[in-house]
């Protein structure tokens, strides 16, 4: 590109001037015509050649040996002086204060593109950074204006991971199930021999062992009865040659308290399926009731865990009797039939923390829970218990109830890892309803009258409840859609903008009069706090905006491209050009500093930030590969920030903030020595 | 189009396990120069580090056993222990409660040796003697005020100039003397010199009580409670040859006759102390300690802190006229724009007008100013560290390669701004290699900071070490590539402040064709 | 509670920190009470590594408050007991310390001397077998204790002995990993020296008398890592954390640690106890879960 050619690609009609200074191209006129005639888009630096939202008017350079470079410069000078370009900023911009989210909100389409092409301020309300909400749903419809933003490219490859995951994970179970089937065969195979080998090789010590979670726990058995339930261990394996006993006994020993949290950690993984346990909540009311208290209060988590827990014991049953790979209606109904009986005996056993309970209310709850499986299933497959244990062993992605066998997967493994094979119910869109029932991707076309993401967020339902008259036909062309997604500054941004640059102009949301920046500082400050300190004498020199405020300034003023990091649990994160280009490189966490011997006068929180935090934010940052920096910020007392304030204003006050960054990194022993 | 954070490739994978194609949908990150720094950033683990980070209770000791069956010297490198042969949970098979079982037994044999000492010639026997109170009264020699007059920076400065002189000696904390040198002439113990003739263990080596420790640790030492005096156990030259003597024929008289062996746990109950009483360490020093020193490590107490001698001031202020020069900004009205609204040339301009904090910019000096907090406990540089070299010794070595802080984790916090500085303060410039200049390695000079230090945050035997390093993002005006790069290509060439006077002297050559 | 409940599990407080030395007590309270604690030693065996570390095991306040309020084990100060010993030791004791040396250094004599023995029988056998012999020097002394020690279950409390290296006729120096011998324990136990209750108390018990194990989790951000069972067998489920039941939590702080439980492949748990109503008995009581209950939370990040 040109470097000295300035385009203002904003669609703001009468200042999208293209001022094109450089000796490659012709006529300032020609070049925007050009460039709107062309569908695709400008390459990157040009829609985004302004790192703020001012433009500068570079003279040409002078070449001493090229004469001809004198006169551009020369043309270029005196155009500037007899046709003077508007002051910059030119353009200011509007935005209202919106005191509930804290925001100034833009609703100009055209401010919205230049702010953020201009210095990557502000956020969609509906998309991570840039507002790009409209473009996701014409994707979403199919339409040929879509366009592949990066939200879904991120979610196409969760998916992926998703489906990695879940293959490894049902290949660690197969190898499980084989483990477990040659111990049992070995078990009921091998005669006397083998026990008295195995009593040789390992004697006491693993009888022991066997016992030794329970012996852990509190509530645990008698001594003598664990000694007892470890005896018995060995022997019965002979006498029930056909079912698995032993093993589903040692996983009421060993497993359970284990299985416990693992099946924790098994939390509803997608909104549709906290609304599938959410309907079936009534149901299983008398689940609840022998699991122990402390469970209960593990609120949301609690139903995942009541659903899953108990029929994750009877899987493991299950897969133990038959051949894992061709579950039959037949298997099912003897599964029933030992599960009745397995449960029973872990009751003398056990009573350990009540689980032998639960895994008997979890014989009644496998029908519950395969009927309420099934119930959200539109499908309306899968009625009977049998259902999902067939399918299971099919092909989980093609399958249509999918909600089901995620479920029983899930129930099987008892694992963490999100391995959902229902992808388009896991991939969420900020329009999608709440209930995957009513899927746009099952009625994708006729759905539009209904809009069914009517209700899907609070924001999305305002929006929609504002245009409830608009009528909607062809829902695939751009122009029916309206763009639901509104523009967002964070305070710190918003008074840059308008503070340091001049570029923005904030009104009230009821009277719609501009705020000064003079009000807008009290504005801001007060609302940093949670509950808004109203009164002026609320407002101290370490208030948060002030603070962030001041680490804001600091970067911007240097030329990076701070935006907000609560994604990534920090204050700040910063770019050197802007999220488009590069990969932010820092993560900025503000650390108050009242180094002021004054401070000692005031009441003040110096903030005790411990380790773990430390190493904490440090591991999410480095797992994203920014680097963590600490940046101390020492404030003024208030004495000092008083005088300044009323000296000269805002400006002098900041000046009596000092920055430190401090880089914070893991120091590897190993690898420096 | 845009690529937003979680796009980051390497953030695709939270684990190696995935497969790698789930990375190749999204583009790397276009700038070289970027992908480089950014594989740099990932905290430069080892995988011992991912090991040990998993704690060494969980380690399997059945690995250990077997690298020791083929020779006890090999070492235990992160390639015989594979990780991920744990199991999520328990699945109540037989073969996982087996291999709990054995892991367990593995523990308990590797962990039931008792360490034994060669009874050899006598000089192979390294013995220490337990003497806590000899050294109590020896006020070293102002050895402290020297180098703190000598260097700028209190640690490294001095070795320059005074390499020959010797470092300090911490002679009061010295508790264990060693009947015989051979263990640890080259990086352990001191003689204490300067003694009469007549004094007794006159040129002994005398250990600090983390060296003690560690020695008897590692099965090197056998430390031992004296039931004679000082005097009688290495009484004034002269009569060595009675005590060589006596020694040899221990077996016959009775060899515990001067005093008898500890154990390690007496070792550790003589040794281990509270931060600041003498002759003994605190545990979590000690951990720090041995943890270097089996990574290979040289550690050396660093020596005691002095006041800098405030020779900065005139300096300083010279600086900072200087730098107050060159920002010198218009007046900014109280609520701004700072940005005084009119017609701009470049980007330089209009950001110097929006400098308002002031910015820290390291420098050698910039640190010691007389608002320099001193370091307090326990963000003080405790030890030195240096990496294990060939030329080092005790006595005779460079500047060291770190400086360490040890805190626990639990007593105390991520350190204030005060706290930060004065430990920052307290360590020499160390602003990276010269090659980083210039824009392409602007994330390398950033990251690296222009001072650093180490804190080793102990949490109950785990220890974990952080580098905190000064920024300098003061000193590099980013918003200068913004006149240079107006949609080009990746670099950005030169400083902002070389572009500026370009358009001034533009400015003047203009008006000078046009005047004329 | 546990079946072995007679063992008294020494627990040496030596500067305001808990050590445990005998091995037979860290296998003990490892098995029975699902405390691993750090082991913190330079190994003698490899002592340039830092992977795996030997005695002693550094315990928590926590664990050691455990111990002790289940009544398995008691905190000895070590230092006075130490200095008292060792200064003003009777001729008795002192013999019979002397005496379990001496033994020592006998077993240590012996045990290398079999070990010389087997080593030459292995090495002519492999010179007939396979001329060129590999690694003939090392003798396999792990090995045989292993063989052995997979036997005799509980061993006798004291410190049980291997050998290494070779050395000449007389015997070789010993030192014991503890003073066992020379510092007999107190009966019965001084419940005298006591421990505070530490504040992360209450969710430590919870998870212990649910069975987790827990090991120190700064290195991945959180107070404890926590793990269904042995660690030697398991992977840790948890990243936890001990918050006052007042305390705010900030949400950036929410942010991070869901986000650190996906990093470290962890759900991330809070844990915090109820205060106990006025009126009931206070802090002090601290049995158990003495205050009053104990709630935890987990969060993870939903990766929306």
């Amino acid at each position: 590109m040109a470097e000295t050619s300035t385009v203002t690609t904003t669609p703001a009609g009468n200042d999208a001037t293209v001022i094109k200074t450089g000796p490659p191209s012709g006529a300032a006129g020609t070049g925007a015509p050009a460039e709107r005639a062309s569908p695709p888009r400008p390459p990157v630096n040009q829609i985004y050649a302004l790192p703020a939202p001012i433009r500068t008017f570079p003279l040409p350079t002078f070449y001493p040996n090229n004469p001809v470079s004198l006169l551009h410069l020369i043309y270029a000078w005196l155009s500037q002086v007899f046709r003077a370009p508007p002051q910059e900023p030119s353009v200011v911009h509007t935005g209202v204060w919106d005191p509930e989210t804290r925001s100034v909100h833009i609703l100009d389409e055209s401010s919205v593109r230049a702010l953020w092409e201009q210095g990557f301020y502000g956020k969609g309300s509906l998309s991570r950074s840039e507002p790009n909400w409209l473009k996701r749903e014409l994707a979403r419809r199919g339409s040929p204006e879509g366009k592949t933003v990066s939200e879904a490219r991120t979610e196409l490859r969760r998916e992926e991971r998703r489906l990695a995951k879940w293959e490894r994970a049902k290949a660690e179970l197969e190898a499980l199930e084989k483990q477990r089937l040659a111990e049992t065969l070995a078990r009921t195979a091998a005669s006397e021999t083998t026990r008295l080998n195995g009593i040789l090789s390992e004697p006491v010590k693993a009888a022991e062992a066997s016992v030794l979670p329970s012996s852990v726990r509190p509530t645990a058995v008698e001594p003598e009865d664990a000694d007892e339930e470890a005896a018995v261990e060995t022997t019965p394996v002979v006498e029930i040659s056909h079912h698995p006993e032993p093993a589903g006994r040692q996983i009421r020993q060993e497993a359970k308290p284990p299985v416990s949290p693992a099946e924790l950690l098994a939390l509803p993984n997608s909104l549709a399926e906290l609304n599938n346990l959410l309907d079936t909540r009534g149901k299983f009311h008398d689940v609840k009731a022998p699991v122990g208290p402390a469970e209960l209060l593990l609120l949301p988590n609690s139903h995942a865990d009541l659903v899953l827990r108990p029929v994750s014991g009877l899987a493991i049953f299950e897969i133990g009797q038959t051949a894992p790979s061709q579950p039959t209606a037949q298997a099912t109904h003897e599964v029933d039939g030992h599960a009745e009986e397995s449960h029973t005996r872990p009751k003398t056993n056990g009573g350990i923390n009540g689980h032998a309970i639960k895994a008997s209310a979890s014989t009644g709850s496998k029908e519950l829970d395969g009927v309420s499986g099934s119930g959200i299933c539109p499908n309306g497959t899968g009625k009977t218990p049998i259902t999902p244990l067939s399918l299971a062993s099919d092909d989980p992605v093609l399958c249509p109830s999918a909600a089901e066998l995620e479920g029983d997967l899930l129930q099987k493994r008892g694992k963490s890892v999100r391995f959902s094979p229902r992808v388009e119910s896991t991939t969420f869109l900020h329009s999608d309803p709440p209930s995957p029932g009513l899927s746009v991707g099952v009625l994708p076309k006729s759905a539009a009258p209904a809009l069914p993401n009517g209700g899907a967020t609070p924001e999305a339902a305002s929006a929609s409840a504002l245009s409830a008259g608009a009528p909607r036909l062809a829902p695939d062309s751009a122009t029916e859609i309206e763009n639901k997604e509104h523009f967002q500054l964070a305070p710190e941004e918003a008074f840059f903008l308008a503070f340091s640059l001049g570029a923005l102009k904030v009104v009230d949301p009821v009277t719609g009069s501009p705020i000064s920046t003079e009000h807008l500082l009290p504005l801001f400050r007060s609302h940093s706090y949670f509950t808004p300190r109203t009164s002026h004498s609320g407002l101290r020199p370490d208030d948060p905006f002030l603070i962030n405020y001041a680490v804001y300034h600091h970067f911007r003023s240097l030329g990076w491209v701070p935006r907000h990091g609560i994604k990534f649990g920090v204050d700040w994160i910063i770019y050197q050009r802007g999220p488009v280009f590069d990969h932010s490189e820092f993560g900025i966490m503000v650390m108050p500093a009242f180094s002021d011997a004054a401070w000692e006068q005031h009441e003040h929180e110096e903030p005790k930030r411990s380790w773990s935090w430390l190493m904490g934010v440090n591991r999410v940052l480095s797992h994203v590969l920014k680097s963590l920096v600490l940046v101390y910020v020492d404030i003024p007392p208030p004495t000092v920030f008083d005088e300044e304030i009323k000296r000269g204003g805002i400006a002098a006050a900041l000046k009596k903030y000092t920055i430190r960054e401090v880089m914070v990194r893991r120091f590897s022993a190993n690898r420096n020595r | 189009m845009s690529l937003d954070d979680d796009d980051n490739p390497s953030l695709a994978l939270p684990a190696p396990l995935l497969s790698p194609s789930s990375s190749s949908s999204s583009p790397l990150p276009a700038d070289p120069a970027t992908a480089a720094a950014a594989a740099a950033a990932t905290d430069d683990l080892t995988a011992e580090d991912l090991i040990e980070d998993e704690g060494a209770a969980s380690q399997d000791f059945r690995a250990f056993a077997a690298a020791l069956q083929f020779r006890k010297t090999a070492g235990v490198s992160a390639q015989t222990i594979r990780r991920g042969e744990k199991d999520f949970e328990a699945h109540g098979t037989r073969a996982q409660a087996d291999a709990l079982e054995q892991s367990r037994a593995a523990m308990r044999d590797v962990l039931s040796y008792t360490r034994v000492h060669p009874a050899g010639k006598r000089g192979d026997l390294a013995r220490g003697w337990y003497f806590p109170a000899w050294w109590e009264g020896y006020r070293e020699e102002e050895v402290g005020g020297e180098e703190g007059g000598g260097g700028g920076g209190s640690g490294s400065g001095k070795e320059g100039r005074e390499g020959e002189k010797k470092p300090f000696g911490f002679v009061r904390e010295r508790v264990v003397v060693l009947e015989g040198s051979s263990v640890a002439s080259q990086a352990l113990g001191r003689a204490v010199t300067g003694q009469a003739k007549d004094r007794p263990a006159r040129g002994r080596d005398w250990l600090l009580p983390e060296e003690a420790l560690y020695l008897v640790e590692r099965g090197s030492l056998d430390l031992w409670w004296p039931l004679k005096g000082l005097e009688e156990l290495f009484p004034p030259d002269g009569t060595t040859e009675a005590v060589k003597e006596e020694g040899a024929e221990a077996d016959e008289v009775d060899e515990y006759d001067a005093g008898f062996p500890l154990s390690l746990q007496a070792a550790y109950a003589l040794l281990i102390g509270n931060d600041g009483e003498r002759g003994k360490i605190s545990l979590q020093k000690f951990q720090v300690y041995s943890n270097l020193k089996r990574c290979g490590y040289n550690v050396l107490r660093a020596p005691p802190t002095v006041n800098h001698p405030t020779t900065k001031p005139a300096t300083t202020t010279l600086w900072q006229w200087f730098a107050s020069l060159l920002t010198r900004t218009p007046h900014h009205p109280p609520y701004g724009p700072l940005v005084q609204p009119g017609l701009y040339r470049s980007y330089a301009s209009i950001y110097r007008q929006m400098t308002l904090l002031p910015r820290h910019v390291p420098s050698a000096t910039s640190l010691t100013t007389t608002t320099q907090p001193a370091m307090r406990d326990p963000f003080t540089i405790h030890f030195h560290v240096w990496k294990s070299a060939q030329k080092w010794s005790k006595l005779r070595h460079p500047p060291p390669d770190f400086q360490l802080a040890v805190v626990d984790a639990q007593a105390s916090a991520v350190p204030t701004g005060g706290e930060i500085a004065a430990l920052l303060g307290a360590t020499p410039p160390e602003p990276g290699k010269p090659e980083w200049a210039g824009p392409g390695r602007l994330y390398a000079r950033l990251k690296h900071g222009y001072r650093n230090v180490l804190v080793a945050v102990v949490d109950h035997g785990v220890i974990n070490y952080m580098r905190f390093a000064e920024g300098r993002f003061g000193a590099e005006e980013l918003y200068g590539r913004f006149d240079h790069h107006r949609g080009g290509g990746g670099d950005w060439v030169g400083v902002g402040l070389a572009m500026i006077p370009g358009n001034v002297i533009v400015d003047s050559i203009i008006s000078y064709y046009l005047l004329k | 509670m546990a079946a072995p409940a007679e063992r008294q599990v020494r627990i040496s407080r030596v500067a305001g920190r808990y050590l445990v030395f005998d091995i037979d007590d860290v296998v003990h309270i490892r098995r029975h009470y699902g405390i691993c604690a750090v082991l913190t030693g330079t190994m003698p065996q490899n002592p340039t590594q830092n992977l795996f570390l030997g005695l002693p095991i550094e315990l928590h306040a926590e664990e050691a408050r455990l111990l002790v309020d289940k009544g398995a084990g008691y905190i000895a100060d070590e230092l006075t007991d130490h200095l008292s010993q060792l200064s003003v030791m009777d001729a008795s004791t002192r013999k019979a310390y002397l005496q379990h040396l001496k033994q020592q250094r006998r077993n240590a004599q012996q045990v290398f001397d079999e070990e010389k023995a087997k080593v030459q029988a292995k090495h002519q056998g492999k010179r007939k077998a396979k001329p060129a012999a590999v690694t003939e020097t090392t003798a396999a002394v792990t090995e045989t204790e292993e063989d052995t020690s997979l036997f005799d279950t509980p061993k006798p409390p004291s410190t049980t002995l291997t050998t290494t290296t070779p050395k000449e006729p007389s015997l070789p120096g010993v030192t014991p990993t503890t003073s066992a011998p020379l510092i007999p324990s107190p009966t019965p136990p001084s419940p005298a020296v006591g421990i505070p209750r530490p504040a992360n108390y209450p969710l430590y018990n919870y998870l212990n008398a649910r069975g987790y194990y827990t090991t120190p989790g700064l290195r991945f951000g959180g107070d404890y890592s926590v793990y269904p069972g042995d660690p030697f067998r398991y992977h840790a489920h948890y990243l936890a954390n001990s918050y006052g039941w007042d305390v705010e939590v900030a949400m950036l702080d929410l942010v991070a640690s869901g986000r650190l439980g996906t990093a470290v492949k962890k759900s991330f748990l809070f844990g915090a106890e109820k205060p106990v109503e006025e009126g009931s008995g206070a802090d002090g009581g601290g049995e158990g879960g003495g205050g009053g209950e104990v709630r935890v939370f987990c969060i993870e990040w939903a990766g929306m």
